[in-house]
């Protein structure tokens, strides 16, 4: 009701004419048929605006600019979303929030499987989103940087969950005796996280540097299967003989 | 040193409204260097003159004009002055990138005068290179050397020592490395910039130990050096770099010298023989 109201508040454009039209109209067109098309469009909002926030900040994106950035009415935007903290929160809801739970349902169907085997297959699927959601993960780095009210919102909201995984894979491979207990969880997820993100995130370096593109499923797939040898049985072809040289 | 002061001033010389003796920067150059660029904003420019500034100028002016070139101290002055301003950058560039960072914003945040800043650096992207060098420049030429003076050790304890350089670099140096991903994020002249005079030689040092190491027969060559370095160097960045969320979401402080020498060792640990207790059983899950 109130984003009606305000999308007559906010006149003077085609887009608001033709949303207050629709209710004041054909009531329908946002209901049983427009449903769809209406989610349609919350989509691309939402996709553009996390394209927008992932290389101009909270700060630096605006509603206008996601707009102008592409090509969605700033009226619709309005229409759908109160201000750019309704934007940008419902922008990272859309982006990881129903990832973290899928991963989430997905890791209870494999409660049969053994513990070093479910945190192989979540670190496949992390590595994958990771490259799907370059802009979501830009976002977290770029909120990273400061602390403050965005940051703890998104660390309760999507940080933790995600990191809960993580940590209880770990924990639970640990009990088992499966993978070394020295490393607290959080501290291994981390140094895990890292080396499955970093070639993905580096991106437009490695293009730059290297002349390769990281997005390819060939170069995605060698990297997923790299990560694992390098995490589960270390780099060194004798692990046992090399230690002596450990401490040199 | 001395010649580089001379250089940098030389344009500024030019930039400022002057009105006499336009291009004497010797003349200039001969009293102590903060109250003479205090003098030089007080009687000229001033558009934006701040009460602050004449109080610097009072500091300044009692000082006046020894004779002859007090180069010593004046170079130390202008040493110091000139990290601090690109400290300020460093940071400021950090936080907003280099878009949405003006010099403006630098001197607002880092109390330091606009048109200082504009004296020792022509423009935005002037500061920002510079800045990038003073971060950067002497950490990698450093341990490019040392990397030198090391080529008698093997090549795995070369590279677990370019490790625990790369983990201490990084977490002495955060806005830097900002400053980069931040970069990475689209292309561009600058991003071409730094790749060729920062990110080429770093990840040649990398890729080189790596690939020594592999050719020894002493790491696996399942992925090319460059591959392998950037896991490498992910595994030691994202836990340093995490700082304020895991601060947020543990409370713990990844800059203490306590959590960051257990990360370096844990990374060590883990990237040379895995997280496994006992790799040959686990083998079975590939």
């Amino acid at each position: 009701m109130s984003r009606q109201h305000r999308t007559n508040v906010k006149s003077g454009s085609f887009r608001s004419a033709t949303a207050q039209g629709a209710t004041a109209h054909s009531p329908l067109r946002l209901h049983s048929p427009g449903a769809l098309e209406d989610r349609a469009r919350r989509r691309t909002i939402l996709n553009a605006a996390l394209k927008t926030f992932s290389v101009h900040g909270f700060s630096g994106g605006s509603i206008a600019k996601v707009a102008r950035n592409h090509g969605v009415s700033p009226a619709l935007i309005h229409y759908y979303f109160q201000n750019k903290s309704e934007l940008w929160r419902a922008a990272l809801e859309h982006g990881i929030g129903d990832v973290v739970r899928e991963l989430s349902d997905r890791l209870d169907d494999l409660t049969d499987l053994d513990s070093v085997t479910r945190l192989k297959f979540f670190i496949r699927r992390y590595i994958a989103i990771v490259a799907e959601r370059p802009e979501v993960f830009d976002i977290i780095t770029r909120e990273g940087e400061t602390a403050g009210p965005r940051l703890a919102w998104l660390t309760r909201q999507h940080l933790t969950p995600l990191y809960n995984l993580w940590t209880g894979l770990i924990e639970a491979a640990q009990a088992e005796g499966k993978i070394k207990a020295t490393i607290p969880p959080y501290h291994l997820s981390q140094i895990i996280a890292g080396a499955s993100y970093q070639f993905m995130a580096s991106l437009v370096r490695m293009r730059e540097v290297y002349g390769i593109d990281v997005s390819t499923k060939e170069l995605r797939d060698r990297h997923t299967n790299a990560v694992l040898d390098v995490l589960f049985a270390g780099m060194l072809t004798f692990p046992v003989e090399s230690r002596s040289s450990e401490n040199a | 040193m001395v010649q580089s002061r001379d250089c940098t001033f030389a344009g500024p010389c030019r930039r400022l409204p002057i009105s006499q003796s336009t291009d004497d920067c010797s003349e200039l150059d001969a009293v102590p260097f903060i109250g003479n660029r205090e003098n030089l904003l007080t009687s000229r420019s001033v558009s934006k003159a701040k009460p602050a500034r004449a109080a610097l100028q009072d500091q300044g002016a009692p000082k006046a004009k020894p004779r002859g070139r007090p180069r010593n101290s004046g170079a130390a002055d202008e040493g110091e002055t000139r990290k601090g301003i690109l400290d300020a950058a460093l940071k400021t560039f950090s936080l907003h990138g280099f878009g949405g960072a003006s010099i403006a914003d630098i001197a607002r945040q880092h109390p330091v005068s606009p048109t200082l800043i504009h004296y020792y650096f022509a423009n935005k992207e002037e500061l920002w290179r510079s800045a990038l060098e003073y971060g950067l420049g002497d950490v990698l030429r450093n341990l490019n050397e040392t990397m030198n003076d090391l080529t008698e050790f093997d090549s795995v304890s070369r590279l677990k020592f370019f490790i625990r350089r790369y983990i201490a670099i990084v977490a002495d140096r955060p806005e830097v490395f900002r400053v980069i991903i931040r970069e990475s994020e689209t292309r561009g002249p600058r991003l071409t910039w730094l790749s060729k005079k920062y990110l080429a030689p770093l990840y040649s040092l990398f890729t080189g130990l790596v690939e020594a190491a592999q050719k020894d027969g002493k790491i696996k060559s399942m992925v090319p050096p460059y591959h392998l370095s950037q896991i490498i160097a992910g595994a030691s960045y994202q836990f340093i770099a995490s700082r304020n969320r895991m601060l947020e979401a543990y409370g713990i402080d990844v800059l203490t010298k306590e959590v960051r020498d257990r990360h370096t060792n844990a990374v060590l640990e883990v990237l040379f023989t895995g997280i496994l207790t006992d790799p040959r059983g686990g083998e079975f899950d590939d």
